[in-house]
């Protein structure tokens, strides 16, 4: 309840909001939770919420590729070779007379995959690996800790690249699965570092007094305080997701053509010339909209989630 | 002092022999790296054998490693599997191209974020702020491949339409690149571009980070303290508040010492400059594990170097924190 408390000022201004009437009969106060709070910060947090909309008609224009594309995916038009953008091709074509707007359509639909995949793998390792380390201790936190180390001093980019190059690479399942076993450690240490601090609180050892046993004190008691934490890193973690994926596809150990990704459609635009500078401009623009959107998303789940961790406001 | 350094330094060497281990097991585990020799029809499979046997390869994982560790310590890293030209002069050449490419990043970040971020806290929520508070948004969201691509782009188009040279779009150095000065001058023209596109992102967190620090110690008790004595407001940013905001930032520079190498590996790979991203990469694609052990380790110990700097260096900040 401490953390319902510490909420409290940011929720004085909302009760002035919808719930006018209840107050003018001066009677019934409705009870509201935590969460109720959380929602009504991060629906008054307008950049955020013009994030979430542009994010999730871009998410659902890429997940809807097949029905929206204008041209398929890997329709070559020998009539419309290298055109410049129009309102027949509003990303232009490439030499071969693909329509980048249908492909960069498709490539949205694979690098979602990817960064989906790579935050629900890593937020999932994370937090349990996170729990257990912060919550026990002992020798698997020093695991938790080395490999952390390890990461301090090799290039994450450069363990990437040799882990794509011999797993091999080219599915987008594949690669999401070596981002998430590169990143789970982001979020096992902000885990692991939460509940170093609320295995200490009263609730924590009045559970215990009750009889809880650790998995319940785990996942009953501990996890819904650090939920906030958890949300916004796995948040930001998509983003860094999307940006790495397209840096190696980029490099040529991602995703592979013919199969676009925001990656590998840059490459080919690039291979294809830098005359046709739209090729380059377009889909790198749309990794631009993407991050942003989730870099001011994730910031509205911080205010809202985390109402204790107040930013020097932008 | 000195024992600190040497601790620090005697601490890591586990750390680096974890790291390669590790990277050195799951390279020969998951893939044969004699396969690129036997595509070769040149080698004969006994030369295939003779190196097969130098490297250790016909022995456990283990005992490769082992080969592999003798060999850099006391050859330099010795040759790699597909060519017979040594590791070590190829690796120093390209880092130090590498380094000066970096060490200008690094400079130039450093300064203009540190004045963005100095600006936007002494002037919060003036015009000039919130200019740099969305263009750091969007820097953040750039990836640094796009950024350089669309540099490369812009400037092209400027030589091809105009004929003015402005900044060369790709590789270190012109085919004739003079003496003295005019080597100087040719050479800052072709790292120009690379050097802006790293800058971009680093800008953008450091100004951030900057003016998060400076607003924190603006805030501060001790401010107010040197504000009430009467101290000239320059002098109160200037010796109070600007030298304890750097504290933080230094810390954070150095932890993304690494983050800037990988962003080299792509940039380099853009503007064909002959750095240690594009030795990496050529190395990756060769398929050949000895090099891409020597690039690790090589980068390993500038990180661990620079992580030592950046702590040596905040104690002589803040002489609050004592090294025993």
């Amino acid at each position: 309840m401490s953390k319902a408390a510490s909420a409290e000022p940011a929720g004085i201004g909302a009760l002035q909001g919808p719930d006018e009437s209840a107050f003018e009969t001066g009677l019934d106060l409705v009870a509201r939770s935590q969460w109720w709070y959380a929602r009504h910060r991060f629906l008054r947090h307008r950049m955020a919420m013009a994030s979430l909309v542009v994010l999730t008609i871009i998410f659902l224009a890429g997940a809807f590729a097949h029905e929206l594309a204008p041209y398929g995916r890997d329709n070559l038009d020998l009539q419309a070779l290298s055109q410049p953008p129009s309102w027949h091709h509003l990303f232009g074509t490439d030499q071969l007379g693909r329509d980048y707007f249908s492909r960069t359509l498709y490539g949205i639909q694979s690098t979602e995959k990817v960064s989906l995949l790579v935050a629900f793998i890593a937020t999932a390792l994370g937090v349990v690996v996170g729990a257990a380390s912060g919550y026990y201790g002992g020798w698997l936190d020093n695991i938790l800790m080395r490999i952390t180390d390890l990461f301090l001093v090799v290039p994450a980019l450069a363990v990437l690249l040799v882990a794509a190059k011999y797993l091999g690479h080219g599915s987008a399942f594949r690669i999401a699965i070596i981002l998430g076993l590169l990143f789970w450690t982001n979020i096992a240490r902000i885990v692991r570092g939460s509940y170093l601090s609320l295995k200490e609180k009263e609730y924590v050892e009045a559970a215990k007094a009750l009889g809880s046993g650790d998995l319940r004190i785990i996942f009953r008691h501990i996890l819904p305080n650090t939920i906030g934490p958890i949300v916004v890193s796995a948040t930001l973690l998509t983003g860094l997701a999307i940006l790495t994926e397209s840096v190696i596809s980029f490099l040529g150990f991602g995703i592979l053509p013919p199969t676009p990704s925001l990656g590998n459609l840059i490459s080919d635009g690039e291979a294809a010339g830098l005359s046709l500078w739209w090729l380059v401009t377009l889909p790198g623009l749309t990794i631009v909209l993407i991050i942003l959107c989730v870099n001011f998303v994730g910031d509205g789940l911080r205010d809202a989630l985390d109402p204790t961790q107040r930013r020097v406001r932008a | 002092m000195l024992t600190f350094i040497i601790r620090r330094l005697l601490l890591s060497i586990p750390v680096l022999i974890a790291a390669t281990f590790l990277i050195f097991v799951f390279v020969s585990v998951s893939s044969n790296p004699l396969a690129q020799l036997y595509q070769n029809p040149h080698i004969t499979r006994a030369e295939i054998k003779t190196i097969a046997h130098a490297k250790g390869l016909d022995q456990p994982v283990v005992e490769r490693y082992w080969v592999w560790v003798k060999e850099a310590v006391l050859h330099k890293f010795g040759t790699g599997l597909t060519s017979p030209l040594p590791i070590w002069p190829q690796l120093t050449r390209v880092l130090g191209h590498t380094l000066q490419l970096l060490v200008s990043v690094l400079v130039l970040s450093v300064l203009i974020g540190v004045a963005v971020g100095i600006f936007s806290a002494i002037r919060q929520y003036s015009i000039f702020d919130y200019t740099a508070t969305t263009l750091s948004f969007i820097g953040f969201a750039m990836p640094v491949f796009w950024i350089a691509l669309i540099l490369q782009v812009i400037f092209t188009d400027i030589w091809v339409s105009w004929h003015v040279r402005i900044f060369y779009t790709s590789g270190l150095s012109s085919v004739d690149p003079g003496h003295g000065f005019h080597f100087l001058l040719d050479r800052a023209q072709h790292l120009a571009l690379p050097v802006i596109a790293l800058c971009m992102l680093s800008v953008a967190g450091y100004s951030r980070y900057m003016r998060a620090s400076m607003l924190e110690v603006i805030n501060s008790d001790y401010t107010r303290t040197a504000r009430a004595k009467g101290l000239p407001e320059w002098r109160v940013i200037a010796r109070h508040v600007f030298r304890n905001a750097l504290i933080p930032l230094t810390t954070q520079i150095a932890l993304d010492f690494g983050g800037l190498f990988a962003g080299a590996v792509v940039t380099e790979q853009i503007f064909a400059l002959d750095g240690m991203g594009k030795f990496y990469i050529t190395a990756l694609f060769a398929g050949d594990p000895y090099p891409v052990m020597a690039w690790l380790v090589v980068v390993a110990i500038m990180v661990i170097l620079f992580n030592l700097l950046a702590d040596i260096l905040y104690g002589f900040l803040d002489p609050r924190i004592r090294y025993e």
